[in-house]
């Protein structure tokens, strides 16, 4: 219980930390990056294995941000672990910044360059494999977007993975229900999501807690234990999670006046934790 | 396509080359989207584990080799030219962008195929060369489509092999060593720049003794390899550039703009822009009828040289 509430200080940390580099770069993807904190957090400080001072370490787990788009949580949580400096959070978005508008390999602890939706998914497939080839233990964890989920490229890849049973390979649907212009389901139902993914062959735990640390944890952990498929978590989120005025307007990119007060809220916020 | 001459798939010579490069080196892995031949055999039987099936699923299949290159294997990747465009997004940001070193070759790229329109691709070198860092090859005939097989596996860049779908014109005898610039004939009058099926064309192209012409053929799209081609334009003092690929982003396009800067008549002698129809192998005078034939090459000669 102990260490995780230390894990709760490092999301206030690291949620500080995204403020600064919203601040930094004036504008941002805050809503799918603070939706995907405590996932961020559960894998880099709890079940991943990752060293920052060796960011290629050959046995390390690979984590594919396949929902590029929320590289301010990415790199929050990089920067706090150590993989860099935070001072490096200032120069996000501006020219030549290794802190890049969606996550680039150019980031230390970055695996994969990201932008387009869909494909991240297909790469982790391909690590997946590849450390089969190699007959290596590591793990390979995919963060995608519920939005990301209507890309025909992830069933391609959901295919995949079943196919070769790749045990290796864990999805993370971060499910916070608002693409850019409205409700996910809205815009193109997804339901019922959990059914899609285990129709698809994977092992699929349904998490109504996706922003609380012990729930994912325990998920986790149950996970490990199954071999001879991939797994999904269908981890239930609130978009920008934390900074209430942001949360109410599921705001997707925050810029100017929203941004400034979402700043102020959550500094305040974060003052009181 | 032509009476009395040796014909041999290009398609042949990649699958040739690959398995004798995969007989030797674990590294390389062969990514199929329900595609591949004598090849994609050779995995099953004797490598299965590096042959990597994604079902009809280009895309997917695009990335994949894209992670398995990240991870220090060798991903081919062969698949009719035009698909090369249903994965385009992922073969720029997954590929391309870190220069992941996948070696990818289309096939069914010009006019011949019984798919149509959406199958004879005219427009891959147009779409393939934007790509920042991948080099681009097309081969001219099944020698050399091993040279180019045997090329990319040890450059260790992304890159992309045209070839055609039909069996084409023998122009080398034997597996020529790889070279992005390649001179046939040389002469005095005019150059002709050519790739792919269009080598043996200009071969075919009979001036008699009215021109003296150089053939050479650019198996290299890009980069381009531009000291040799203003040093031998130099020499002649005009050029033709011959392709069974549109007029638009071809190697007449690039060719057309490095001269820019180095002023010498040029001429195209390509496609239209336009979708090619359904052609069967037997069919006469195909090139005539899309007017890249040697008759309309020996007419862009005479016409060029007169504006020397």
């Amino acid at each position: 219980m102990e260490e995780n509430l230390s894990l709760e200080n490092i999301i206030s940390a690291c949620r500080a930390n995204v403020i600064d580099i919203l601040e930094a770069g004036a504008i941002g993807h805050s809503g799918g990056s603070l939706s995907i904190l405590e996932t961020l957090v559960t894998l880099y400080y709890e079940i991943a294995r990752t060293d920052p001072k060796q960011p290629k370490w050959d046995e390390r787990d690979r984590i594919i941000l396949s929902k590029a788009h929320a590289c301010e949580a990415m790199y929050a949580v990089l920067g706090e672990k150590g993989f860099f400096p935070k001072e490096k959070f200032k120069e996000f978005l501006h020219f030549d910044s290794m802190l890049q508008g969606h996550a680039e390999i150019c980031t230390p602890g970055v695996e994969y360059s990201g932008g387009s939706l869909g494909q991240g998914i297909s790469f982790a497939c391909g690590l997946a494999y590849s450390a089969k080839l190699k007959k290596k233990k590591y793990k390979i964890f995919c963060i995608l977007g519920d939005g990301e989920c209507h890309e025909g490229q992830v069933w391609e890849a959901a295919m995949f993975a079943s196919h070769y049973k790749l045990d290796n390979l864990y999805v993370i649907v971060d499910y916070n229900h608002y693409c850019t212009l409205g409700d996910v389901d809205e815009i193109m139902n997804l339901k019922p999501l959990d059914e899609k993914w285990k129709s698809f062959g994977w092992e699929t735990i349904y998490e109504n807690n996706g922003n609380k640390i012990d729930s994912l944890i325990n998920d986790f952990r149950k996970l490990e234990k199954i071999s001879g498929k991939p797994k999904c978590i269908i981890a239930n989120t609130i978009k920008n999670h934390g900074v209430p005025i942001w949360e109410k307007e599921h705001i997707h990119i925050v810029s100017g006046e929203k941004l400034f007060d979402g700043i102020k809220e959550s500094r305040k916020l974060l003052k009181n934790v | 396509m032509y009476d009395n001459i040796e014909l041999k798939k290009m398609r042949q010579g990649y699958s040739d080359a690959l398995i004798e490069l995969a007989e030797r080196d674990e590294k390389i892995v062969y990514v199929t989207s329900d595609s591949g031949g004598h090849e994609r055999k050779w995995f099953l039987e004797n490598a299965k584990e590096r042959l990597i099936e994604t079902g009809i699923a280009e895309a997917n299949s695009a990335v994949i080799a894209a992670a398995l290159s990240s991870d220090g294997f060798k991903p081919f990747i062969l698949n009719f030219a035009y698909l090369h465009a249903r994965m385009y997004n992922q073969i720029s940001q997954s590929i391309a962008e870190d220069s992941y070193p996948v070696s990818m070759a289309g096939y069914y790229a010009g006019v011949w195929g019984t798919g149509g329109r959406s199958h004879n691709c005219i427009t891959d070198l147009s779409f393939m060369r934007s790509l920042p860092n991948f080099h681009i090859f097309a081969a001219s005939d099944y020698w050399e489509a091993k040279t180019l097989v045997r090329h990319v596996a040890q450059l260790n860049k992304p890159s992309y092999i045209r070839i055609s779908g039909v069996a084409t014109p023998i122009v080398h005898k034997s597996e020529p060593e790889f070279a992005p610039f390649r001179k046939y004939k040389d002469g005095t009058d005019c150059t002709i720049f050519c790739h792919g099926t269009m080598v043996h064309e200009s071969l075919q192209a009979d001036f008699g003794n009215d021109y003296h012409v150089s053939v050479v053929n650019i198996p290299q799209i890009k980069p381009l390899p531009e000291r040799e081609i203003i040093q031998e334009v130099k020499k002649t003092g005009a050029a033709i550039v011959v392709e069974e690929h549109s007029s638009i982003g071809g190697l007449a396009e690039s060719i057309s703009s490095l001269l820019s800067e180095n002023p010498v008549p040029v001429k195209k002698v390509c496609l239209k822009d336009i979708f090619p129809v359904t052609v069967k192998i037997e069919e006469k005078d195909v090139y005539k009828k899309y007017g890249i034939s040697r008759n309309e090459i020996i007419g862009a000669v005479k016409s060029v040289v007169k504006k020397r």
